[in-house]
């Protein structure tokens, strides 16, 4: 493009187009030329001119239905257009075409100076106009970006305002301004519904943790007539699957089985093997074995291997902050296993060493819900069917141990114990499924710290354990740990698109109109 | 001696100065003049009474800008008696056919480097 400017020239004659196009090259302009309305039209369509020398007298489309067109269009409503005439007995026409909206006309027999005025005039008309409205749009963002700040939900990086606030005059100190305010309130209110994020977590992960530190006491009790884990956990999961299954019924959440498809299928499966074959028969078969207190602190393990798994995959951010915390807990874990023990544990190292693998299996629990749940179906419809497949695994194994639970046991305190974890296991699970799905795995796994403290309190309440002073010295170490991990950053939403897009209207339909 | 030489000196001057793009121009109403008499005889013939206006039209303000002042004429009395609803007849076309050739034969001779 010309520094001139760029000018387009619309006439049927051959010769008139060399004409005006070297007339006007001659003055410094670049020129295009084309022989038709429709032509102009389309090449209006495509491309930015600063003015159009349009005749009037064409075949087909004449300049009259040209510019009617363009004013008609948002797009070249404002681009100057001069008509061609013979001034002696064409005026009635160059009247229509100035009502019309034609900037200016130029007689046919025109004197350089003449040309070159006219086409000064326009391209500077023009400038100003797209300055102007350029002013305008920048106006209108900045306006926009106000409303949506009042709306509160934006992103102050996503504004649309960077444009205006690059300007040097006072619209650029206005946008500069505004911008640094959105920002400083974009970071209080991100910190505000952080803090509200923290503590509702919190709220669910002590109530997760209470739920699920009832298990093992309770598992305990259970086993103290004869243990058997795995019946055990058939007998629970069953419970779990025709309540989970009954309520998504109930609100029509269970999705149909042709619609699952393979991801939803494999993480079901594995899952339930993880959670029904690896997990619960383990805590269970562990309860049975040694002090309900010293399963529920060993669990607590689970926190610091989802981080450092989580941090090694860089699903979740790894501050110092988030390790400092999760090492402060696992100091805490170190000392009780260390001096917390009562005396005669010392034979039991060995069941200590196999208790060890429960907080693996949490933890790739609680990284295998982050990473893969399948996120349309409902929470409850998923455990359920998990369940449904772990009562299905189980069974098989039951038989070949034959470990069912003796349905004599069942009658009385056993009976009792057995329904109370169904009701706390399947509640917990449930809790742990939201909590990672709104706070992410790391802090879902602090539910093991929750699960622990619960699981002492109860395995002295219940079972009438005795904790030593200094375990509970090292304990608090590990909420201490709880308190440096956060949940993890939320993704804001993406904030409306603030640019309008271009009105393309009755340049395209005059052009798919000629086409044809 | 019928064209216009400062109608010429204009154009050249109006379009840079250089006498090649003069030659360019006068090649390009030559080549194109006759087509518009053709159409211009179509439009009669077949009773076109806008396209006949439109042919002269387009005539008039090509054989203005080459100084083919009587072609001009004849040009502008057609399209103005066209404008008035009445279609030129035969004899007219011929006129306006014998002042292209006519202007185009002086053009050819007073230009050497147009195309023979």
């Amino acid at each position: 493009m010309s520094g001139a400017g760029t000018v387009l020239i619309v006439d049927d004659s051959a010769m008139v187009r060399t004409k005006l196009s070297k007339a006007v090259e001659a003055l410094g302009y670049a020129a295009e030329a084309v022989g038709s309305g429709a032509e102009a039209l389309k090449r209006l369509g495509g491309a930015a001119f600063d003015v159009v020398l349009l005749d009037i007298v064409m075949p087909e489309m004449d300049g009259f239905e040209v510019l009617k067109a363009l004013k008609a269009s948002t797009r070249t409503r404002d681009l100057p257009v001069i008509v061609i005439s013979a001034l002696d007995e064409e005026m009635s026409s160059v009247v229509k075409a100035i009502e019309l909206g034609a900037e200016d006309f130029l007689p046919k027999d025109f004197e350089v100076a003449l040309l070159r005025a006219r086409l000064s005039t326009s391209v500077e008309k023009k400038r100003l106009r797209d300055n102007e409205k350029e002013y305008l749009r920048e106006v209108t963002k900045l306006t926009r970006a106000a409303s949506t700040l009042e709306l509160g939900k934006f992103n102050p990086e996503k504004l649309g305002i960077n444009e205006v606030a690059a300007r040097g005059d006072g619209l650029g100190t206005l946008a500069k301004v505004f911008s640094t305010m959105a920002q400083s309130v974009y970071e209080r209110e991100r910190k505000l519904r952080q803090s509200i994020r923290t503590f509702r977590g919190a709220l669910i992960l002590i109530a997760c943790g209470v739920l699920w530190g009832l298990v093992v006491p309770l598992a305990k009790l259970a086993s103290e007539v004869e243990a058997h884990p795995v019946g055990l956990a058939i007998l629970i999961d069953t419970l779990g699957a025709v309540l989970c299954i009954g309520i998504s019924l109930k609100r029509g959440t269970l999705p149909k089985l042709s619609s699952l498809g393979r991801g939803d299928i494999s993480f079901i499966v594995l899952f339930a093997l993880l959670s029904a074959v690896l997990n619960q028969v383990l805590v269970y078969w562990m309860a049975s074995q040694l002090p309900a207190f010293i399963v529920s602190i060993v669990i607590v393990l689970e926190g610091f291997i989802v981080f450092l798994f989580a941090a090694l995959m860089r699903t979740e951010v790894a501050s110092l902050k988030r390790f400092a915390g999760l090492g402060l807990g696992l100091v805490g874990i170190i000392v009780i296993l260390l001096f917390g023990m009562p005396v005669n544990i010392a034979a039991n190292w060995l069941w200590v060493g196999l208790a060890l693998l429960i907080p693996v299996t949490y933890a790739a629990e609680d990284l295998f819900i982050a990473e893969r749940r399948p996120a349309r179906i409902d929470t409850i419809a998923l455990f359920g069917l998990v369940q449904v497949v772990s009562v299905a695994t189980l069974i098989p194994i039951a038989f070949v141990t034959n470990d069912f639970v003796p349905f004599e046991q069942l009658s009385g305190q056993t009976g009792i114990i057995v329904l109370l974890m169904a009701v706390a296991s399947n509640a917990a699970m449930l809790l742990f499924m939201w909590l990672i799905k709104t706070t992410g795995a790391v802090f879902g796994s602090q539910t093991a710290y929750a699960g622990t403290a619960a699981g002492i309190g109860w395995s002295m309440l219940l079972l009438g354990e005795a904790v030593p002073l200094l375990t509970w010295g090292a304990l608090a170490l590990v909420f201490l740990g709880l308190l440096l991990v956060e949940p993890k950053q939320e993704a804001e939403a993406e904030p409306p698109v603030l640019d309008e897009p271009e009105d393309e209207g009755p340049v395209a339909v005059a052009v798919q109109s000629a086409a044809e | 001696m019928t064209i216009d030489r400062q109608a010429l000196d204009k154009l050249q001057e109006i379009v840079g100065g250089d006498p090649a793009d003069l030659v360019e121009l006068i090649d390009s109403f030559l080549e194109e003049a006759p087509q518009l008499v053709e159409a211009l005889a179509a439009a009669q013939g077949s009773g076109d009474l806008q396209g006949a206006r439109r042919a002269a039209h387009s005539l008039k303000s090509n054989a203005r800008d080459m100084g083919a002042g009587e072609l001009a004429q004849l040009s502008a009395e057609l399209e103005a008696q066209c404008a008035a609803g009445v279609l030129p007849g035969a004899a007219d076309v011929e006129a306006v056919r014998r002042a292209l050739a006519e202007a185009a034969s002086e053009l050819r001779a007073a230009f050497p480097a147009v195309a023979q």
